[in-house]
């Protein structure tokens, strides 16, 4: 179990630092999204992954580590503040700059012109 | 995972019933022991709440409401039967958002879990009837409905301070009702109270606005195409 939750981490950060460096704001906030989801799930497992051990009196014979995930319910609540955050000033961007490239300008080397204006026409129809 | 595991949580383990008065060691440790940490994250929410109002006030994005022939995506905008069932579904969802704040101490629950079900029963009416049918029957401003969340927590934790002891220390007892039997009573309830409305505002504010940014009027300024 534990080679298991810790490839899933991995792969949530790979995926997560790849979608924040890609140059569209939509992706970034979804990259910031995953990366945080490792973070938490990372935090989570500090106080070991035990099967029917909830942290509840009287529930069960022995308890998981209660700290961690209360630890982790005050992160998720700040991460989902951060990501509605993130989420609402691309979208002012967007709507102030007119794209949604993460520099403000889309990029204009002579090579891109043709594909960008072509996957830019995609987007807005 | 080899290391033998050396933990500090068996004092909130120990602690939880006889100091805390819940069997839920996570929630107490989040109303209780590590109350401060509470107060200040849904300081940081409230925070957050009214920074995207800000943003977001006066921003209009263009959303098409017909495709390249001039099509309507929907002639339908809020279809009869999601509006009835959703409406029907709201008392229901209601009461087992109520459920889940007062089984909070003891059992799998609390202000946050309690708050984030309120808010997803009210989106469901925003999304089935539209922003301008809501405005016209829930009349709560979701900025007071924060800044009093945030106050009642805060008035919890200075409310100890009143029988002398610390700030946030929690105070429970158990009662008996003739019809009801043995219950309990906490003043961690009321913090978590103050936690249910900071969600419930946060969330709604956040939600409702981000829905009622969409217009379908062109914008006059070009895309750089």
């Amino acid at each position: 179990m534990e080679g298991l939750y810790a490839f899933c981490v991995g792969l949530l950060t790979a995926c997560g630092i790849f979608l924040a460096l890609r140059g569209r704001s939509f992706s970034v906030v979804i990259g910031l999204t995953l990366l945080s989801y490792a973070v938490n799930l990372f935090l989570f497992a500090s106080g070991r992954l035990k099967l029917n051990a909830a942290a509840v009196l009287g529930e069960s014979e022995q308890y998981s580590d209660p700290l961690p995930q209360a630890l982790v319910l005050t992160a998720i609540v700040i991460g989902f503040a951060m990501t509605a955050f993130a989420v609402i000033l691309a979208m002012r961007a967007r709507a102030d700059l007119g794209n949604d490239h993460v520099d403000g300008t889309l990029p204009v080397s002579p090579a891109d012109t043709a594909q960008q204006s072509g996957g830019n026409r995609k987007c807005n129809t | 995972m080899t290391r033998p595991l050396d933990t500090i949580s068996t004092f909130f383990t120990e602690n939880s019933k006889t100091g805390g008065g819940g069997t839920n060691i996570v929630n107490v440790i989040l109303v209780d022991f590590r109350g401060f940490d509470t107060l200040g994250e849904i300081t940081v929410l409230g925070i957050a709440a009214l920074g995207i109002y800000k943003l977001i006030a006066r921003m209009r994005l263009y959303m098409p409401s017909s495709d390249d022939n001039g099509l309507a995506w929907s002639e339908d905008r809020h279809p009869i039967l999601l509006a009835v069932i959703s409406q029907s579904l709201l008392p229901l969802a209601l009461l087992v958002s109520a459920y889940i704040f007062l089984r909070g101490h003891n059992m799998p629950g609390g202000g946050f879990i309690a708050g984030l079900i309120t808010s997803v029963a009210i989106i469901q009416q925003y999304v089935a009837h539209g922003v301008e049918w809501i405005k016209t029957r829930i009349k709560l401003d979701y900025q007071i409905m924060i800044g009093s969340g945030i106050g009642i927590a805060t008035l919890s934790g200075l409310g100890s301070w009143v029988f002398g002891h610390t700030f946030l220390s929690s105070w429970f007892d158990y009662f008996y009702l003739p019809v009801i039997g043995k219950f309990e009573l906490a003043s961690a309830m009321v913090f978590d109270l103050g936690v249910y409305l900071t969600v419930v505002g946060a969330t709604m504010l956040i939600l409702a606005n981000l829905g009622q940014l969409t217009t379908s009027e062109r914008p006059i300024q070009k895309e750089h195409d």
